[in-house]
């Protein structure tokens, strides 16, 4: 099938399938017990305070046209109003989002760091003691339930140790002295290219036991895929050829194996992407970190229903779009793959 | 289970010889074996609780407030609760519900997803599109808040969140069973069948699912690892079991607020998660090694 | 065991490199050289409108805006003294109150205080009735009677200086910066003119406020210049920066760690009664709830002595009927259900359930640990009277939605807190055992004609002769602790925490978790 007509297929089918989702979500938001009505009015509703709250959200309507109402504003890029703050979801998005992204990709990267050399010498060295210690890694880290590492290192690093602070993305002295200014919501970014060292190196300190907990599930995969994939490669018959030719060793790695072992390695940490985007919640909650997994556990606990929907959409459509961006770039890099 | 294996060695000799083999190559991988030690010894604490702990009464959630957060001693090896109950008597009784959501999970989705893969795969054409396009939209879905949110609409119990962790599950053995099917359609013995006119769901029933068990079983072992790992999320956030019922999950969500000064209230419920996940995880890469030819030859 | 178990992840060592120079945590002896004041708060501060705020933003509200009258902390001689007014006169019939304006009061936008901005603050909040806009119900005019006198003319006789000294829906505001609207307060913005302005906000995360120089009971050496309200929602965390100096000030800890934290030289622990209580609602309407006998049985068996001492530390106290300990209108008088099995087995005999032999469903707010904790302990006492308690954790949201739905069909035991909007009997009384055609807060559906009436003529009194309204809020808590239509637990106390170095602080139960900052020194 030629790339472009590929592309445009699992485009439209990527639009029916977030469709789908809106519509689940929505059917879901609508069946569970709760009284939107009330919850907008605040702690103490009275009877007619509740009822104008009806009319206001169209809670009055029937489904269906509350769904399209609903569709109609996210269309226009409007995801409606926190039924529990009033505030509406785009702008806590623009500050939530950048918050978690950031956690995510800072621990996407050291899963990369540590996985992959990891991978690879336990790949090159298969069957031996490192080769070992690295799979019992691997296996670890994805059984290893992160809301529990989350308390260990806060106890180890913040309570014994004393080395690193216990929550939060700044200290609050750093907070007030440091005013930020929101380029791209990203602490690590906006301070250095505001070239304040101390808010960087804060804002650094800050991430390390976050990143590190999340880290781990996508760690272990890295580890693993990366093994798998270098084992696989180091028997195809060009590196066997490469090696009789009398190539050196590290030439044969990083020339040949580790460059086709990397795409398998990439599409895992994709997708590990993903799922931390949700793993992250309650890594969140722990080291009180305001981003998109406090705000959704404060919406779930609230019933506030347009703020989780939002947030479906949203891990939604990086779902889709890394996929597909994850599949397009194996056919590119990988000729042996083809699309369809 | 056991009919269905029993019906697979009556009918298929060589088969028995390819478990037997199986067998022996998997008592020689030794993080495997003792990984299914550590399962079985789990399953059998959850088991025979009762008879185990000196406090079963205190494992089924009787407060004992005398003893409220009494540390590790001889009389309580793992300490006591918020409630003054035996931590240990709490992380055996824990074991019935975190175990069983892991297994049940996972037969749940084994269930779902199986049967539709193959028919997907099978079929072909606007069946298999279909399938897959509502597979896609599952998959699609962030799975703990899909799960969190089908949880806080049906209410709060083992049930529900057993239910709401397997409708995020079953998409991918759905996958799998597809892709199995697609290359067992063409086979010979398949073709063979169809040939002489046997119905079709006699060939799937016959031919196609038990040829594709043992990648799912393989993937189902590891899973079972993932499933109590979200059950434990989702008690962890609070969804999940009704107290006083004991649960690893709610107990490190309960021990969290005093891991400071009584951190043994989380840490060995947190570490039953951890090594049963990781004896699931170990057992279903012993398992896989033997099964598939594949990564076989490359370890020999 | 923790660092065995470290070595097998190898992320230790990791970790160890990355930190090797062990950067100091930060935070620390920074803060006490700013003059800034941290208060580390447990849960989100939702809205800054003035007219709409009904939740935990009173610990900021309380220090940037000012009502007419504020209520008093326990043990002082009046229930109110002066606010903005700093003289009031109530006509003998109840129905008219005057207020008198104090001089030379401006809002944070330069403009001053008037009786004209007195009346369009109110009557924006009644307007809008939205958040706690009810209060003033009774209000059926407002004039400025010249520039530094209101009058109010009521409908019905009302306590108008305690409804003035609400904490909630009682904010005085410039008008002016009130035409900006909702969304200019929710920015960061404030009209008050109390000694702090809020200078930014972060949502969901941090609050800041600033000296407002021009305060009108002026400034002296050492008050605070800046007020940080930090959220934090882990309780372990929060233990942390208080233990570590990061925060001067935090709420709701575990209660284990109580007596640590006191043994802490650089921490103060604060204990005192609060307005709050647990009450766990029996369902009147549902049998076999709906005997009197089996709610008394009930009230019974509940094992009081523990919840107070063993779950709750000692940091409450057995509740004497819906009226918390320490209040106006609660008596110590009233009498007690004291656990005793043996009279709950003859009562539930008389009411032909000699062996039990039914089940309740308890249900409570998913993560709330006292609550749980409190079902636990009485599902134990309960399966020796052969009933079978069921404790169903749910969103407050879902379990209110269930009782509301059809009180045939909703859950036995509701179990919730209560605090009031302005301190008075009757908001505990009326909300939760007044009728109501359509339920809302009366959650075990009570109805007692005579109930009603009381309470209704106490509330009327309230303004005018709170001695005899006192009198009959008791009588009337007389009648509902005979006829048991809830469970009474306990009265809670707050437990706050000050970093030592801090003086000065006054708690104040009616107004919730607040720090008056302008108050203290370091």
């Amino acid at each position: 099938m030629p790339r472009w007509e590929y592309l445009i297929r699992r485009l439209i089918l990527s639009v029916l399938v977030l469709l789908g989702v809106t519509v689940i979500t929505f059917t879901i938001s609508r069946v569970v017990p709760s009284n939107p009505a009330a919850l907008w009015v605040g702690p103490r509703p009275t009877q007619e305070q509740i009822s104008r709250a009806r009319e206001i959200l169209g809670l009055d309507k029937p489904l269906p046209v509350q769904y399209i109402r609903y569709i109609s504003a996210l269309l226009q890029g409007d995801f409606g109003v926190s039924v529990r703050t009033h505030q509406p979801i785009l702008t806590d998005l623009r500050t939530y989002l950048p918050a978690t992204l950031e956690l995510v990709i800072a621990a996407m990267l050291i899963a990369l760091g540590i996985g992959l050399p990891l991978g690879v010498l336990a790949g090159a060295y298969k069957g031996t003691l490192v080769d070992a210690i690295a799979r019992l890694i691997a296996v670890a880290c994805v059984s290893m339930p992160t809301f529990w590492l989350a308390l260990l290192f806060q106890l180890i690093f913040f309570s014994n140790l004393h080395w690193l602070p216990v929550s939060g993305r700044l200290s609050t002295v750093i907070k007030l002295t440091h005013p930020i200014e929101q380029v791209t919501g990203f602490y690590l970014i906006d301070s250095a290219l505001a070239g304040d060292w101390e808010l960087f190196r804060d804002a650094l300190v800050h991430l390390i036991l976050p990143a590190f907990t999340l880290s781990t599930y996508a760690l272990g995969l890295t580890i693993r895929m990366t093994r798998s994939s270098m084992v696989e490669v180091l028997q195809e018959r060009y590196i066997t050829t490469a090696r009789a030719a009398g190539l050196p060793e590290r030439e044969i790695f990083f020339k040949f194996a580790l460059k086709n072992a990397i795409v398998p390695t990439l599409t895992v940490l994709g997708l590990s992407f993903v799922y931390s985007l949700t793993g992250a919640i309650l890594i969140e909650v722990i080291f009180s970190w305001h981003g998109l997994g406090t705000y959704v556990t404060e919406a779930v606990l609230a019933v506030d229903f347009p703020v989780i929907i939002a947030v479906t959409i949203i891990v939604t459509v990086f779902y889709v779009f890394i996929n597909l961006a994850l599949d397009w770039f194996q056919a590119i890099l990988d000729p042996r793959v083809t699309l369809g | 289970m056991q009919r269905w294996l029993g019906d697979i060695i009556r009918r298929n000799e060589a088969r028995l010889l390819e478990y037997r083999r199986m067998g022996r190559a998997f008592r020689r991988d030794v993080l495997a074996v003792a990984s299914l030690i550590v399962i079985i010894a789990f399953a059998l604490g959850a088991i025979f609780a009762p008879w185990l702990t000196p406090y079963p009464e205190q494992g089924e959630g009787e407060p004992n407030l005398s003893e409220k957060f009494s540390p590790p001693s001889p009389e309580h090896p793992f300490g006591t609760d918020n409630l003054g109950r035996d931590v240990l008597a709490r992380v055996l009784y824990g074991g019935r519900s975190s175990l069983s959501i892991g297994l049940m999970v996972v037969v749940i989705a084994v269930a779902i997803g199986t049967p539709l893969g193959a028919l997907a795969g099978y079929f072909g054409g606007w069946v298999d599109e279909l399938i897959m396009r509502v597979t896609d939209m599952f998959l699609a879905f962030p799975p703990l808040l899909l799960a969190i949110a089908i949880a806080s609409a049906l209410g709060n119990s083992f049930t529900n969140a057993m239910l709401a962790i397997a409708i995020t599950w079953w998409p991918w053995y759905t996958r799998l069973v597809r892709a199995q099917t697609l290359s067992l359609r063409e086979r010979e013995f398949v073709a063979a069948a169809r040939g002489m006119g046997v119905r079709t769901p006699t060939i799937i029933a016959r031919h196609i699912l038990p040829n594709v068990m043992t990648p799912v079983l393989v993937q189902a072992t590891s899973d079972i690892g993932s499933a109590i790992l979200t059950g434990a999320a989702m008690s962890f956030i609070g969804l999940g079991v009704r107290p006083p019922t004991a649960d690893w999950g709610a107990m490190v969500s309960t021990g969290r607020v005093y891991f400071l000064g009584q951190p043994w209230f989380a840490a060995f419920p947190g570490l039953a998660i951890f090594l049963v996940t990781l004896a699931f995880n170990l057992l279903g890469d012993g398992i896989r090694d033997v099964a598939d030819p594949q990564t076989r030859r490359s370890v020999q | 065991m923790f660092g065995k178990y470290g070595r097998v992840t190898g992320l230790v060592a990791m970790l160890a490199l990355m930190v090797a120079a062990s950067i100091p945590v930060g935070g620390q002896a920074a803060a006490q050289a700013e003059n800034v004041f941290v208060y580390v708060m447990d849960s989100t501060i939702p809205e800054l409108d003035p007219s709409i705020d009904f939740s935990n933003e009173v610990v900021v509200m309380t220090n940037v805006y000012e009502p007419l009258v504020w209520y008093n902390p326990p043990g002082s001689e009046e229930l109110v003294s002066p606010g903005l007014a700093t003289s009031w006169d109530v006509s003998d019939d109840g129905m008219t109150w005057t207020f008198h304006l104090r001089e030379g009061v401006t809002f944070h936008d330069g403009t001053p205080l008037t009786a004209e901005a007195v009346k369009q603050s109110i009557e924006r909040t009644i307007e809008m009735g939205q958040g706690a806009s009810f209060i003033w119900w009774p209000v059926e005019e407002i004039n400025a009677v010249d520039d530094l006198t209101v009058e109010f003319k009521l409908s019905y006789p009302a306590p108008l200086d305690l409804i003035a000294s609400s904490a909630y829906g009682a904010w005085i505001f410039s008008p002016q910066a009130a035409e900006n609207g909702t969304e200019w307060f929710n920015e960061g913005h404030d009209g008050g003119t109390g000694p702090y302005m809020i200078q930014s906000r972060e949502r969901g995360q941090n609050l800041v406020l600033t000296r407002y120089e021009d305060y009108w009971g002026g400034w002296e050496e050492g008050q605070f210049d800046t007020v940080v309200f930090l959220i934090v929602e882990d309780p372990l965390v929060r233990q942390q920066m208080i233990e570590a100096g990061e925060a001067d000030f935090t709420l709701r800890l575990p209660l284990e760690n109580v007596e640590t934290l006191d043994d802490n030289p650089d921490v103060n622990v604060v204990i005192f009664q609060s307005y709050q209580n647990l009450l766990g609602f029996f369902n009147t309407r549902k049998p076999p709830l709906d005997d009197v006998r089996v709610r008394q049985a009930l009230s019974y068996a509940y094992p009081y002595d523990q919840l107070i001492n063993d779950v709750m530390m000692g940091y409450a106290v057995q509740a004497h009927g819906p009226v918390p300990t320490g209040m106006w209108g609660h008596s110590d008088d009233l009498p007690q259900y004291t656990y005793d099995l043996d009279r709950a087995r003859e009562l539930l005999a008389e009411a032909g359930y000699p062996d039990g032999g039914f089940e309740l469903v308890w249900t409570y707010n998913t993560g709330n640990l006292d609550e749980e904790q409190a079902g636990e302990i009485y599902r134990a006492s309960l399966a020796e009277l052969g009933i079978e308690l069921t404790l169903q954790p749910m969103t407050w949201e879902a379990q209110w939605d269930w009782a509301l739905s059809d009180p045939e069909n909703a859950q036995d035991i509701f179990v919730m807190y209560w605090w009031p909007t302005y301190v008075t009997p009757y908001d505990f009384l009326f909300n939760m055992f007044h009728s109501e055609e359509e339920p809302l807060f009366n959650l075990g559906y009570y109805n007692n004609p005579d109930f009603d009436e009381l309470i209704d003529q106490a509330d009327a009194l309230t303004g005018t002769d709170r001695e005899r309204a006192e009198e009959l809020f008791i009588q009337a808590q007389e009648m509902l602790i005979e006829d048991a239509p809830a469970l009474f637990l306990y009265d809670e106390m707050n437990i706050h925490y000050l970093r030592s170095d801090i003086t000065g602080y006054v708690p104040n139960p009616a107004y919730a978790n607040v720090v008056f900052v302008y108050q203290l020194r370091r």
